[in-house]
């Protein structure tokens, strides 16, 4: 091969590979990944967590779990009044003692605190040390909150830890201190960089999804320029299971996808997890489905995205609880 | 108590599955939802079915609301011990909300009532409806449990309800969602139609919103709009956030979700301009990238590196000095005097045009090496 021919090589080889990774975005994956979910740890029923098999009342498992910042997961085993905090190879740390059976939800907020969430019972959120000392509790209701059994996310975020309402808006309920401040409030899920990500079901079986500036005010140029994209799944979406982003602005959206019958009973007759991975510019770049849907246990939190970008699923099984880890293709 | 239990709820579902019974009132869905939500934050009573109301709000101050303790080793019922005259378990609450078998005021106990699977069948006096169009008022059951829904699908497919959900939270109100082991259950004699064409009702909500919603089909109210109000304007819009820096120390009062809020300017990527762009509380503390520093550059006293001083970029000579054209060069480390080699200032900003002569000195260099 002639010096020229060499460098005419080098030069095409350089274009494909610059533009190799546009095309990917341009032309998102149109199929889905079918259940490859790597089982991260399996808690047999009772032995490890504890459940309630409802008689004349509501079916409880654990209702939340968190991936902390290192990898690890908190496991909020309120039946058994504690927090179960593993380290990232899945080994018991310790157990984080709570003072009731009525909490519903649990973050890690970076190397400094552990929060859970009593929504309905004590209104509360209850800000520990990673060891479990009680460090503050702060009283939900108030401005932005006029009930707070309608709060319907918590989001530890580095400016502070925010509560979503009735997936609509978010109120920042403690700085990045950890201390109370005057809560400010914005619409939909406040995100880093002064984001917010909005989502919804659009009443045929889709859902919208936009990322706006917090509290962005539409002017007719800003509202096209923010429009959003629509998501469809393979069946009727009928829920948003999750809708978060990583560390690098890539947004995660889980869904749950479900046929009815047309006759009573109205029985379903299928239903999955549809995971959707976009990027910042709501381009998409990957679809995975998950077959591990709801049970009859209840469960705030089924979801969470992991600082190693991978989604995180809390499963139930007859025998137990399933932890899933969901890797996409690197874009 | 668990086989008394067992054999009444017995015996009330084959006495009213095989005896016609006065059908439920007709009453609106509202009156469902309202007696529904009186019962929020009493006890859970497995086989109770009574609560005090005062209109739509529970009366825990007449009625003292009853605790449900789970026996030792247990974490439930129908393992558990209650004590005081009010609660109910979760089909108590839904029947008692819905006034069947038969109307009775809510604190009404030891009443006959149906049990959770009941609902998830048809029956005379109420239809089983699809989960995809559940409506405040209609109930949602499966083989263990009911839940009375009060509120419509929110964005994310959740709904608002209240529930009797188990001895240690007892009669809640709150968002969830269902899995597919529920189906969804409307009773009869739902009053047909509450309000006319052109009926618009509006409510203030917050602290600077209002919320409306409108007759729709000359019949049913629509769903509460989202609370909005009007964003303050003048004198009233400026406002400083809760410990705000750098650029986010000022920022808008805006009305959000029907509620006064302060919004602070967005942080941004830390640029070199002088200001804290990231809010972080430092001044031009970016990264090399983000502040434009480390690119070759050059001017009329040579070759060297941006870097952002005092919230502009100089190009920097290998010795340190910088060309700022006012400093004589007296070897202080701020330039030599006389010329002018400031490189652009600002992110994005890539100096090419002095990299490339860099390129072409150091070519030229080694050639003559």
């Amino acid at each position: 091969m002639s010096k020229q021919a060499r460098w005419w090589t080098v030069i095409l080889l350089a274009c494909a590979v610059w533009i190799m990774p546009l095309t990917a975005q341009a032309n998102p994956s149109s199929s889905s990944t079918p259940g490859q979910g790597e089982p991260w740890l399996f808690l047999p029923w009772d032995d490890t967590v504890g459940r309630i098999l409802g008689n004349e009342a509501d079916s409880e498992g654990p209702k939340s779990f968190a991936v902390k910042p290192d990898g690890g997961v908190l496991l909020l085993d309120q039946v058994n009044l504690r927090v179960i905090d593993l380290d990232s190879d899945g080994e018991l740390i310790r157990y984080i003692a709570l003072p009731a059976a009525t909490f519903d939800d649990v973050e890690q907020y970076q190397d400094r605190a552990v929060l859970v969430l009593d929504r309905v019972v004590a209104r509360t959120l209850l800000v520990m040390d990673l060891v479990g000392t009680p460090l503050a509790e702060v009283p939900l209701e108030g401005r932005g909150i006029d009930h707070s059994g309608l709060v319907t996310a918590m989001l530890p975020r580095s400016d502070g830890i925010w509560l979503e309402v009735g997936h609509r808006h978010s109120v920042k309920v403690l700085d990045r201190h950890l201390q109370p401040c005057t809560r400010q409030i914005v619409m939909g899920r406040p995100m880093e960089h002064g984001y917010s990500l909005h989502g919804a079901l659009d009443g045929h079986g889709g859902v919208t999804l936009r990322r706006t500036p917090q509290n962005h005010r539409a002017t007719t140029a800003l509202t096209t320029a923010l429009s959003g994209v629509t998501l469809t799944g393979q069946a009727p979406i009928r829920r948003i299971v999750w809708l978060d982003e990583d560390a690098d602005g890539a947004v995660y959206a889980v869904l749950h996808e479900a046929v009815f019958a047309a006759a009573t009973p109205f029985r379903v007759q299928q239903e999955r997890y549809r995971m959707v991975i976009l990027d910042e510019q709501l381009q998409e770049l990957e679809r995975l489905e998950s077959p591990w849907v709801l049970t009859l246990y209840n469960q705030r939190v089924e979801m969470r995205v992991g600082p190693d970008r991978r989604l995180w699923q809390m499963a139930f099984t007859d025998d137990g609880v399933l932890i899933l880890r969901w890797e996409w293709r690197t874009p | 108590m668990r086989r008394l239990y067992a054999l009444l709820v017995t015996l009330v579902v084959l006495g009213i599955s095989s005896v016609s019974q006065a059908a439920p009132p007709a009453e609106p869905a509202e009156a469902i939802v309202c007696r529904g939500t009186s019962a929020e934050g009493f006890s859970y009573e497995w086989g109770g079915e009574c609560w005090c109301s005062t209109g739509c709000d529970p009366d825990l101050t007449s009625c003292s609301p009853g605790v449900c303790t789970p026996n030792p080793g247990f974490s439930g019922c129908p393992d558990c011990t209650h004590s005081g005259t009010y609660g109910a378990d979760c089909s108590g609450f839904v029947s008692k909300a819905w006034q069947v078998p038969d109307p009775q005021p809510t604190d009404a106990c030891d009443v006959t009532r149906y049990v959770a699977a009941s609902f998830t069948s048809d029956h005379s006096y109420w239809n089983v409806v699809p989960m995809t169009s559940l409506q405040p008022a209609d109930a949602v059951a499966s083989s263990s449990h009911v839940i009375l829904v009060i509120g419509y699908e929110d964005s994310y497919g959740e709904h608002e309800v209240v529930e009797a959900a188990g001895c240690t939270p007892g009669i809640i109100r709150h968002s969830r969602t269902f899995s597919s082991s529920y189906s969804g259950a409307r009773r009869i004699n739902l009053s047909d139609c509450v309000c006319s064409d052109g009926d618009q009702e509006t409510e203030a909500c917050g602290d600077c919103g209002t919320t409306q919603r409108t007759c729709e089909n000359d019949c049913l109210w629509s769903p509460w709009s989202g609370c909005t109000g009007p964003d303050p304007t003048g004198a009233e819009a400026a406002c400083s956030p809760d410990g705000g820096e750098g650029v986010c120390a000022t920022g808008q009062r805006l009305c959000v979700a029907g509620w006064l809020t302060c919004q602070s300017a967005s942080a941004t990527t830390e640029i070199c301009d002088g200001l804290d762009n990231d809010c972080d509380g430092v001044v031009d503390n970016g990264t090399p990238e983000s502040l434009g520093e480390g690119f070759p550059c050059t001017g009329n006293c040579g070759v060297g590196l941006s870097e952002c001083v005092d919230g502009v970029i100089h190009c920097m000579t290998p010795g340190g000095d910088t060309c700022d054209a006012t400093d004589p060069d007296d070897n202080d480390g701020k330039g030599i005097g006389g010329c002018t080699c400031r490189a652009q200032s600002g992110p994005g900003s890539l100096p090419l045009i002095p990299f490339l002569v860099l390129l072409v000195l150091l070519g030229w260099r080694s050639r003559r090496k």
